[in-house]
């Protein structure tokens, strides 16, 4: 929604563009005003003071560190938990017995809030890297598992008979029929898990032993640094922002083929 | 943005009949997770014989459990009724009005995108430890994906029809109920399901960090800490059921009472 497209036309971008930017500087002299003459700086940054913390905590390094931590341990999980749930999804999807003795269990983990887990983390692994990225997997996972068990039961059968009567290969035959089909309907699950990854890694950073910006969403609230807190969320937003982009463009990316 | 899963699948999975290597599969599960946890695991980590003993204890004598379902799910109910009503306003009035879609848009899809785990420090900080941070942090969870399905909704709206019934001199109250609403209503199901999930999500992941209260969350984090896992699972399967009814029960209800919803 932010990130304007190269190959429209001028007169979309400037219909689309100003109001954008319009609503942007409204909000934020919005902002302004109520963090300056409206409510106590202990509880609101305006948003020069938020922007100036933003640029100071980048000055400092202390952001990149954590943005560091947090975006490794993210990149782990992520990764984990989207092969993990690809690679279960096609079993429940392509064999018929898996998928009957184990589609109730997906079902009814998908539907428990990831976020309960995280005690019975705790007392089991306990603290640490290798717990927290499992969190973050965890919550990755289902969104794509549940996805991708979609797409392969939407496979077209026609398709995979007119490949068995041509005496396709086994290989070729889910290189070019199953992924195709699959693969858009994964992309929305990862996109979904993009966004659930991002929760999974402030919730397990906060929970578990701090570290990277759950910590310091933590360390600045108790400390009364608002306007520290209030960059530390702008951050978080644009990152958000960013993420759900990128998903959308991969999404779009891998459905191109599709009618 | 998540679980935007068709129910029809979750429905299917939950009514097959394949029961016989259903239960078989149960059965084994079951049998591993004993004999794995007695054989190797440390003597507080839950048993399936262990949850099955724990589920009438749990649930007749332990004295904070109840109170702590009404807790929660009173926060839960209250933020959803609030988010399905301004959402949905909010929704339609971004599809209805350009002006307001142009103010709104980057607001409703920014906050969206924020995780939500990240503005609880400020929630806490602005209303406190308690629960009115647990329900502004399930407005701020569950708002803004009402909201978006609402503005779909509208734009799903066909025009054809909207001629049509303007032509035969249909009054406006006709025009809504007898096409605009049918038509958005998936959107909003959609819609109702993403935010409800969420929110279920959000009062969790609240008692939790606010750490006060006696919400079934907390409840759960204290039992699974003090090492008293069957019972904590016993309580989780009510947060299960909770998220299968909100994910399942609703939609099937409106399949069977709006039946023009079947596509």
């Amino acid at each position: 929604m932010i990130s304007a497209k190269k190959e429209s036309a001028i007169k979309p971008i400037l219909l689309s563009r100003y109001p954008l930017a319009l609503s942007l500087l409204v909000g934020a002299l919005i902002w302004e005003i109520i963090g300056r003459f409206f409510l106590d700086e202990i509880y609101f940054a305006s948003f020069s003071k938020t922007t100036s913390a933003l640029l100071n905590l980048f000055v400092t390094g202390e952001i990149r560190v954590a943005l560091f931590e947090s975006l490794s341990l993210f990149v782990s999980g992520f990764i984990g938990g989207s092969i993990l749930g690809f690679l279960v999804g096609i079993l429940i999807a392509r064999i018929k017995f898996i998928g009957i003795a184990f589609e109730n269990f997906v079902t009814l983990l998908y539907v428990t809030p990831p976020i309960a887990l995280i005690p019975f983390v705790l007392t089991l692994i306990g603290f640490g890297y290798g717990p927290k990225s499992l969190i973050v997997g965890w919550f990755v996972f289902f969104p794509v598992c549940i996805t991708t068990i979609e797409g392969a039961r939407a496979v077209n059968p026609r398709l995979i008979e007119v490949a068995h009567s041509f005496r396709s290969s086994e290989l070729r035959m889910w290189r070019d029929i199953v992924f195709p089909s699959v693969l858009p309907y994964s992309m929305s699950g990862i996109r979904q898990g993009i966004a659930l990854g991002f929760v999974g890694v402030v919730a397990a950073e906060f929970l578990l032993d701090g570290s990277g910006i759950g910590l310091l969403l933590r360390t600045y609230s108790r400390l009364y640094e608002t306007d520290n807190l209030f960059a530390s969320v702008l951050l978080m937003t644009c990152l958000g922002l960013f993420a759900m982009s990128m998903g959308k463009k991969l999404e779009k990316r891998f459905s191109a083929w599709r009618a | 943005m998540e679980s935007l899963v068709a129910p029809k699948t979750l429905l299917t999975q939950l009514n097959n009949t394949n029961l016989k290597i259903r239960l078989f599969a149960i059965g084994i599960v079951l049998l591993v997770w004993q004999v794995g946890v007695s054989g190797l695991g440390k003597p507080f980590m839950a048993t399936p014989l262990g949850i099955l003993q724990a589920i009438p204890k749990t649930l007749l004598n332990d004295k904070k459990l109840w109170p702590g379902v009404f807790e929660t799910f009173g926060v839960v109910f209250q933020g959803i009724s609030i988010s399905v009503l301004l959402g949905v306003i909010l929704g339609l009035m971004m599809g209805r009005i350009p002006a307001i879609s142009y103010a709104f848009a980057p607001y409703v899809n920014g906050f969206y995108a924020t995780p939500m785990v990240a503005v609880l420090p400020l929630f806490t900080l602005w209303f406190g430890f308690n629960v009115s941070a647990t329900l502004a942090l399930v407005l701020f969870a569950a708002i803004p994906p009402m909201a978006v399905a609402a503005w779909d909704g509208t734009k799903a709206l066909q025009i054809k029809y909207l001629e049509v019934a303007k032509s035969f001199g249909a009054r406006r109250r006709d025009i809504w109920l007898g096409i605009a609403i049918p038509s958005s209503l998936p959107f909003l199901i959609a819609g109702f399901r993403l935010s409800s999930g969420r929110a279920l999500s959000a009062v969790v992941i609240a008692e939790f960090l606010i750490g006060t209260g006696n919400g079934l969350g907390i409840h759960i984090m204290r039992l699974a800490q003090t090492f008293k896992h069957n019972e904590a699972i016993v309580a989780l399967f009510i947060l299960t059921f909770a998220g299968l009814f909100l994910a399942v029960g609703v939609e099937s209800l409106v399949r069977r009472f709006l039946p023009w919803f079947r596509k």
